[in-house]
């Protein structure tokens, strides 16, 4: 009698729970073959179990992959929409697929939540479309609080400055406003571009030398870092400053000898010391074991916090009432307080972060010190550094 | 042929068919399997002549910027008619200074002639560079279907030429040309005047399913749209279809397209491992692809 009593109240209280939750079918599109993809993906699910144990949103997440390519990302996109039925979709890592995926939403009309595609492009393909919210900065914002960067090292003695630049999107595109930004700056600029992946840079290096530069600003790819870094000491360049922008820095980066001082950009690192960051970096060691340095994944994480808010204040899932909620939403994050508001240029109504959330950080004794701005550092910044 | 009647037919009337929700998936999907069918067609056009060309790649991307570019001053199918047009003479100025080439030689010129025009939309400014540009819909959407129908009508041409080509006396000259070059020249065929017209009508097909892709995308990058997986793609597609033969790029198209997207729906992460076991063992067991096996089971037909 005990036991029918105890599987009655267990099922009551299932059945209650289960009446409580909305339930909502969440549609994700990522390059899920990438580091970026898989990482945001983690913290997707992360947030999305989180939500359903505490009670609140049961999310169902059917992900796709967009693989990174346009005739890729459209497809799967359509079969969201269109077979799965989702109307809330999270994705856009990348700006080629996103601008692709952009026929598709505003055919049929998704809320989406668009985690990456920083290009500009991307703004002005979505303007007019308001159920577009956009998380990540956009590419303004990067120049932003990198230049930040760049004329406080001018405060310190820096007039020279050399950019190694990959001649692909990634590295040309945002070129000439750098050069000019610098230049205006008071910096004198020297520039080339190169191949990534080449891993031979040593010709390019030695040109640099006769210019002395005080820093060496390279825009490459994680596996371009460490040659870099490797062969601008070998040659005897003896910049103040190494500075990389890599989407992603190389795994055991921080344990080569070559990286120590090594200055680069992030929106996040699982040091960064806010009470949602540590919970992040706890529930995701809990969850998947290891822990994660890519900023996508807690990028992820507060998208499906937002929405799990959005729901939960809208009293519904539907698409309407949740995105006129996640317009309201003030949530705190492991990036900082998130807010939406319209973007700079006023093209999209929902605008998350800015350049508030990226900082710069140093490799320094085998790890990632955040050293700017100075006010939230975690160690000061070795400048000139030892390279 | 009746194959590709019949494959031609089914793709009119897709739209129309009862697929339920599946219907919006299928178009998108069958879209992108046309033109990269057709954009195989193409391929093998040129293959006839012996030529091994890693340049449609740059023709699709040629004709995908120069329609994309031209389209909001001419309007859409003349700016697909340009692009084709910017293909073929991007083609037959590489022609006059390669079709001499043989073999592997001709594939390197045609790589290199890949990446020379990839650097230079990646440089120019009217081309958005690096960061790409975005691409009007075909008839400023006004047409649902109408990017569809474009592809199939894409598809149709491509067919249309590869088959009329097969049955005309240009196949002859092409083929005597694969065959042995000095042996065609002694057979009166001019060698280099054929070599250079399959290239024309070649690059002029590619660059007109380039015009289409884009203005599917509705954006394009010098990444993208000069890929070398593309014209790598063009290459295989024949070769597990069928090479020389009409049927074979559009079967091989069709099913290769359709194979990696079940394969991306199903498996996920990791499907392109499957997908590329898949196509060793279709190349190790079918040499003559996948019309030739069919062919052969029928008692040796004509594909």
């Amino acid at each position: 009698m005990k036991k029918l009593w105890v599987l009655a109240s267990t099922a009551v209280a299932v059945m209650g729970l289960s009446l409580a939750q909305t339930s909502v079918k969440v549609g994700v599109i990522l390059p899920l073959s990438t580091v970026g993809g898989k990482a945001a993906l983690n913290g997707i699910q992360l947030a999305a179990d989180e939500a359903t144990a505490a009670g609140k949103v049961r999310f169902e997440i059917v992900s796709v992959d967009d693989g990174n390519a346009a005739d890729k990302a459209v497809p799967a996109l359509t079969k969201l929409l269109t077979v799965d039925k989702v109307d809330i979709v999270i994705g856009g890592l990348g700006s080629g697929p996103t601008l692709a995926m952009a026929g598709p939403v505003k055919q049929y009309k998704p809320l989406f939540l668009a985690i990456g595609a920083a290009s500009s492009l991307v703004e002005n393909a979505f303007t007019g479309y308001d159920d577009f919210f956009h998380f990540h900065p956009w590419d303004y914002h990067n120049v932003a609080a990198a230049m930040d960067f760049f004329k406080y090292l001018y405060g310190q003695g820096a007039r020279k400055i050399a950019i190694l630049y990959e001649d692909g999107p990634f590295g040309s595109a945002g070129m000439p406003t750098y050069r000019k930004l610098l230049q205006d700056a008071g910096y004198e600029v020297q520039a080339e571009p190169f191949k990534t992946n080449s891993g031979n840079f040593t010709a390019i290096l030695t040109r640099f030398k006769s210019f002395q530069p005080d820093i060496l600003y390279w825009i490459g790819y994680d596996w371009d870092a460490l040659p870099i870094a490797t062969q601008a000491r070998q040659v005897g360049l003896k910049p103040k400053l190494i500075y990389g922008a890599p989407p992603a820095w190389p795994i055991g980066f921080d344990k080569n000898p070559n990286s120590n001082d090594v200055v680069g950009m992030s929106a996040w690192l699982p040091s960064v010391s806010n009470q949602e960051s540590r919970n992040f970096v706890a529930a995701y060691k809990k969850k998947y074991g290891e822990v994660t340095e890519e900023y996508m994944a807690p990028m992820g994480y507060t998208i499906v916090k937002a929405l799990t808010a959005a729901i939960t204040a809208a009293g519904s899932a539907e698409k309407d009432k949740v995105a006129e909620a996640l317009a309201k939403v003030k949530l705190n994050t492991p990036f900082g307080p998130l807010a939406f508001k319209p973007s700079d240029t006023g093209k999209t109504k929902y605008q998350g972060f800015d350049s508030s959330i990226w900082f710069q950080f140093q490799y320094l004794g085998g790890a990632r010190r955040q050293v700017y701005p100075v006010q939230g550092a975690a160690r000061p910044i070795r400048y000139p550094g030892s390279y | 042929m009746i194959l590709a009647g019949v494959l031609l037919l089914l793709a009119l009337i897709l739209p129309a068919l009862p697929l339920g929700s599946w219907q919006a998936f299928a178009l998108d999907t069958a879209q992108f399997a046309f033109l990269l069918s057709g954009l195989a067609l193409s391929w093998d056009l040129l293959a006839r002549t012996g030529q091994l060309s890693l340049a449609h790649g740059a023709f699709f991307g040629l004709g995908a910027y120069t329609a994309a570019l031209t389209a909001p001053l001419i309007g859409t199918l003349p700016s697909l008619l340009a692009g084709a047009a910017v293909a073929a003479v991007g083609s037959f100025l590489l022609g006059l200074a390669t079709l001499r080439l043989h073999g592997m030689y001709f594939a390197i010129a045609t790589l290199a002639f890949s990446e020379v025009m990839r650097t230079f939309v990646l440089k120019a400014g009217f081309t958005g560079g690096s960061i790409g540009m975005i691409v009007a819909p075909p008839f400023d959407g006004r047409f649902p279907l109408g990017g569809y129908y474009l592809a199939v009508t894409v598809l149709g041409l491509c067919v249309l030429v590869s088959y009329l080509v097969s049955r005309s006396r240009f196949s002859y000259a092409m083929a005597a040309i694969r065959q042995g070059e000095p042996v065609a020249r002694v057979l009166g065929v001019p060698v280099v005047r054929v070599k250079l017209l399959a290239f024309l009508l070649s690059s002029a097909l590619a660059g007109l399913a380039g015009g289409v892709y884009g203005m599917k995308t509705l954006f394009l990058s010098p990444y993208d749209a000069f890929s070398l997986g593309r014209a790598v793609e063009a290459l295989v597609i024949p070769i597990f279809g069928g090479l020389y033969t009409t049927t074979g790029p559009l079967v091989g198209g069709l099913l290769l397209v359709s194979l990696e997207t079940w394969l991306r729906l199903r498996i996920g992460e990791g499907y392109l491992v499957v997908y590329g076991v898949l196509l060793i063992l279709a190349i190790l067991f079918l040499p003559r692809g996948l019309v030739g096996w069919l062919s052969r089971r029928r008692g040796g037909g004509h594909a």
